[in-house]
């Protein structure tokens, strides 16, 4: 399978990644090789086997609607690189036109 | 139907906020007001290493949810990641529910201001984590930096999606009333948009009478209020015709409402227009609600606002646009129907809840939860006017100093000394008074200027001071001049 350029450059967008050229080339061959790795399995015939999302039976964990602390917003906060008057400060964000 | 020749077509999407104590997938407080950043934890901070443990009561509220449409929850819904980066979301995703929601197909019914009435398709309803909260303006770096803070950072949403079978701003109106009403019984979401805790995007497009193919559409987002819902969508609907009608192309777009400028304005464009990648949740298993498990939700199930509506109109001799009224907020339904059992006396009731009440209630902070009034007191001023024991328009007088004070009509009528007048002997003096004084208008009266009638009760009702009882006055006026 083949990924062209243009697909590597948007994927990269998207995860906010930053590439240069040779490294979008090199990632468009790594990410095709991949892929026809993965297109293994589409050799097998799964025709009478239904779709899944998980492969474990069981239930998901739940648990009853209670509360418990949390770690405060010192603690919280404690990592970030801008903080200002108990909130995570980040660059302005909104533009509206 | 649009006067020219287009017809709008708008579909929405209610986010609810559940009311839960605890955060859809970890153990901390969804309580409003905490210090910023205070209700955290590893895990709706989006640590690395943690996982997210499903709120049980969010699934109740969803299985409740589903019933109320007209849809049965059981079977198996999955969570499912959707990826985009925002600062508010620190995991970098999003906890919702994609392929399988866990509230399909349903229907809601809208009643019109005209009494028309309308289904409406609900496609979805899912649960997710909502997201954290970013103030852009009014802080000390706002020109350049936003302030985040993620206490709402994980507390359950049910996202509710309509089919795009709404066509006019009414009809949206009215949907959203309902669906805050529904959710409002169901005791699941305190359905406030000011607040916040419902929220409320809409898809608009227009087409030509008669054509089955949508238009392009615009999303309008966080809209928060009734009022702002109608406004923006009538000005979307107007500002696409007008550009369809002016050779224009409508532009695939998100908007945000304006208010200041009452007017739509353009947040991001399709070329960013987002790619969300979903898939299923690997931390999450999915989701399976049994038969048994509804059937115990709906044992305990409430009446819901239209069955509600109906047996008021039905019981109480309402009619229809009281009875909407009332049914539309939960406590005031409550409140109501209190007063009508207590008063003996449902239709009167009901006229000192839609007029003077209401009119009171709205210079109050807290709505009727807040009145001063209580249903007791107010069906006790009912029945104090249905024995005759003051006037109607003296009860008016009780009600204002009821809600000023709290106390209770009996107390307020002696303090005030309001008790109506109904002894034939004082009002008899008080009349022979007016009668004396006023011997030119009896002599008008008896040569056949009967209609100069009102003034002598004028007359009595200001000498008592409202206080004389109407039909005895005017009984005794009669037996007088008619003499």
């Amino acid at each position: 399978m083949n990924i062209d350029r243009q697909t590597v450059e948007h994927y990269a967008k998207l995860a906010n990644l930053a590439f240069s050229k040779e490294e979008t080339e090199r990632m468009t061959h790594d990410f095709g090789n991949i892929l026809n790795y993965v297109a293994k399995i589409s050799e097998l015939d799964l025709s009478d086997v239904e779709a899944t999302t998980h492969v474990f039976e069981n239930r998901p964990l739940v648990r009853p609607d209670e509360t418990a602390e949390g770690i405060g917003a010192k603690a919280a906060l404690a990592n970030a690189p801008d903080t200002e008057a108990g909130h995570f400060l980040v660059p302005k964000m909104i533009k509206v036109r | 139907m649009h006067a020219m020749g287009y017809e709008a077509v708008i579909g929405l999407e209610v986010h609810a906020q559940l009311l839960t104590d605890s955060k859809l997938f970890c153990t901390c407080s969804t309580e409003f007001g905490a210090e910023p950043n205070n209700q955290t934890c590893p895990v709706c901070l989006g640590m690395p290493g943690v996982l997210p443990v499903l709120n049980d009561r969010a699934v109740d509220f969803a299985i409740k949810f589903g019933l109320a449409v007209d849809h049965n929850p059981a079977g198996t819904s999955v969570f499912a990641r959707k990826n985009y980066f925002y600062p508010d979301l620190p995991k970098g995703y999003q906890i919702t529910q994609f392929k399988h929601p866990v509230v399909g197909k349903g229907r809601i019914t809208i009643e019109l201001e005209s009494g028309e009435t309308r289904d409406i398709g609900i496609t979805r309803a899912h649960l997710e984590e909502d997201a954290g909260q970013s103030h852009h303006e009014g802080w000390p770096q706002s020109d350049r930096k936003s302030y985040v803070n993620l206490n709402r950072a994980g507390v359950p949403l049910l996202e509710i999606v309509s089919e795009p079978e709404i066509h006019t701003p009414d009809e949206a109106y009215a949907y959203l009333r309902e669906m805050k009403a529904i959710l409002q019984y169901l005791e699941i979401c305190d359905g406030n948009m000011e607040e916040g805790s419902m929220r409320c995007d809409a898809n608009v497009s227009v087409r030509p009478v008669g054509q089955k193919e949508f238009g392009t559409r615009t999303e309008i987002k966080n809209l928060n209020s009734f009022n702002n819902v109608r406004r923006s969508l009538q000005y979307e609907i107007d500002r696409q015709i007008t550009t369809l009608t002016h050779g224009g192309e409508i532009e695939q777009c998100t908007l945000l409402w304006d208010e200041g400028s009452q007017s739509t304005k353009v947040m991001r464009g399709k070329e960013d227009s987002h790619d969300y990648r979903y898939f299923p949740e690997p931390d999450l298993l999915p989701l399976t609600i049994t038969e048994e498990r509804v059937e115990a939700a709906r044992a305990t199930l409430p009446e819901l606002p239209h069955e509600k509506y109906a047996r008021f109109m039905e019981t109480y001799g309402l009619n229809r646009p009281d009875a909407l009224r009332l049914i539309s907020e939960k406590p005031l339904a409550e409140y109501y129907e209190k007063t009508a059992e207590l008063s003996g006396n449902p239709r009167a009731a009901c006229s000192w809840v839609m007029s003077e009440l209401l009119r009171d209630l709205k210079d109050l902070e807290g709505g009727v939860a807040a009145c001063p009034v209580s249903p007791e007191n107010l069906a006790g001023l009912v029945r104090l006017i249905d024995a005759k024991t003051i006037s109607g328009k003296i009860g008016k007088q009780v009600f204002s100093a009821m809600f000023a004070s709290g106390k209770d009509p009996e107390t307020i009528i002696e303090e005030q000394g309001l008790k109506q007048i109904t002894d034939e002997g004082e009002l008899g003096r008080i009349i022979d008074e007016i009668l004396a004084a006023n011997q030119s208008q009896v002599a008008d009266y008896r040569g056949g200027k009967t209609k100069i009638l009102g003034f002598f009760v004028g007359q009595a009702m200001k000498a008592t001071r409202g206080k004389g009882n109407p039909a005895t006055v005017n009984q005794l006026l009669r037996q007088r001049l008619d003499a």
